[in-house]
């Protein structure tokens, strides 16, 4: 097993109280070989799990009149008080996206190719947009007209239908990552990188492409 | 069928309700909910209409989600007074500022609570809904960690002597629960708690008491001071009473 500090304390607090339904030494092993960053944290939570395990629930008459203690009062009043502070300030409802086939998907490599060609652009440029790397609002008008004026008729479709919908994205889900897409006078020069022709054996094949810039 | 539940397992894996909860669930939507109060207020698990706390839990959301205030105002009240009685079991009066934790630990149920139905993320009642007490334990561990120090906050139990000066546990057995009960700083002792615990569910019900308010809990076998909550307060019984059981306890653990 690796380590994974990226996940959440609280999220690695909620799976191992779901492991078992009294935490074993072998679970806590596991957790904390996967965590070791959190082997401290979840040693101390394991014997708080234990030691709540080990106390029964009081067992009691049923509440016949409706008084509460002073301590449910409080929460009952601090969950009015929550309540309206979610209410005044809402979070602004995510507006449904049109869910629209992914024109990449059924691609193999041939026909990747072929769009790029008929696109004019490189694989690189066709990968970058595939993957959504560029936002297509930074395109240049002229990439864009010649893309639409002339591209072969599958392949204008295929940046029509897949830029659209980026955008259609960007707009609807306004707290996306704006670091995991580039504009585009940013994406090219990536090209160049000669990291990447190291990392990429065939990167000989894709650099060679023309660029229709 | 009750809705599912959104939280993933580590595995990505959708989290879910164990059968016997989904199946009192099931039965709790389709009652009145008069009738959903009375059981809520059933505090004796073993009564007949006792309504587990995940399917309380369960209806108070489904209340949220479809906008029925009545029936969250008047559910949430028996749901938030079981949090309180399970809290200060698990937070007892022993420690600091046991109230301020206990409030604070409700406080947060309570805003989890508020989020369900709003665009906020709630999925945190998941687990409410399918291991209520490890819900709660999970929420006062992440406040009581904040400021705590356990090894501080429990008295060293294996120091305590009877009327006659006299080490209750001379071999010192309920003082090594009590401390990795205390500071659980590595693995070790939590295996040994682990294994402590199952043999003090053996013990008879007067003796198990007395291990699990003092060694577990963190109280006084009993006080001089009449106004102390001490373990002899809470059992109705003299101090001399909780340190024999005590030192019978030590015996037989000693000899697991």
């Amino acid at each position: 097993m690796t380590a994974n500090p990226t996940m959440p304390l609280d999220d690695v607090l909620y799976a191992f109280a779901m492991a078992r339904p009294i935490p074993d030494p072998g679970t806590l092993e596991e957790f904390t070989r996967k965590y070791p960053a959190y082997a401290d944290e979840l040693t101390d939570f394991a014997v708080d799990l234990l030691l709540d395990s080990a106390i029964e629930d009081e067992v009691g008459e049923a509440d016949d009149d409706d008084s509460v203690s002073p301590a449910v009062s409080r929460a009952i009043s601090h969950f009015q008080n929550a309540l309206y502070e979610l209410e005044k300030k809402p979070v602004p409802a995510l507006q449904a996206v049109p869910q629209t086939k992914n024109p990449f998907a059924d691609m193999d490599r041939t026909r990747f190719r072929s769009v790029a060609r008929g696109l004019n652009a490189n694989n690189t440029f066709l990968i970058k947009l595939r993957d959504r790397t560029i936002e297509p609002d930074t395109v240049t008008s002229r990439i864009g007209s010649a893309k639409r004026s002339r591209g072969k008729p599958a392949s204008r479709r295929i940046w029509s239908s897949h830029t659209s919908r980026r955008r259609r994205s960007s707009r609807a889900v306004s707290t996306s990552n704006p670091t995991q897409s580039l504009p585009f006078p940013h994406a090219r020069p990536l090209k160049r990188l000669s990291a990447i022709r190291a990392f990429h054996p065939s990167s000989s094949a894709i650099f060679s492409s023309s660029d229709p810039s | 069928m009750p809705r599912a539940l959104n939280k993933m397992t580590k595995g990505g894996v959708g989290y879910k309700r164990p059968p016997e909860i989904e199946a009192s669930i099931d039965v709790a939507l389709g009652q009145e909910l008069d009738e959903q109060l009375r059981r809520a207020k059933i505090r004796d698990p073993a009564d007949p209409g006792y309504m587990s706390s995940e399917c309380l839990v369960h209806l108070v959301r489904e209340a949220r989600l479809s906008g029925d205030k009545r029936a969250v105002d008047r559910l949430v009240v028996p749901l938030l007074s079981r949090c309180e009685r399970r809290l200060k079991r698990t937070i007892p009066d022993s420690r600091p500022d046991a109230q301020g934790l206990r409030d604070e630990v409700l406080q947060t149920f309570c805003e989890l609570l508020a989020r369900v139905g709003t665009n906020h993320d709630a999925t945190a009642l998941d687990l409410f809904e399918c291991k209520f007490n490890k819900g709660l334990a999970t929420l006062r561990y992440r406040r009581v960690r904040k400021e705590d120090n356990r090894g501080k906050l429990f008295r060293d139990i294996g120091r305590e002597v009877d009327e006659d000066g006299q080490p209750i546990d001379p071999n010192d057995t309920l003082g090594r629960l009590s401390r990795a009960a205390q500071t659980p700083a590595n693995q070790e002792d939590f295996v040994h708690l682990a294994e402590m615990l199952e043999e003090i569910k053996k013990l008879p019900p007067a003796q198990r008491k007395a291990v699990e308010l003092c060694c577990l809990q963190g109280y006084a076998p009993g006080s001089e001071d009449p106004n102390e909550v001490t373990a002899a307060t809470i059992c109705g019984v003299s101090g001399t009473a909780i340190r024999k059981n005590l030192r019978k306890a030590a015996e037989k653990l000693k000899a697991r």
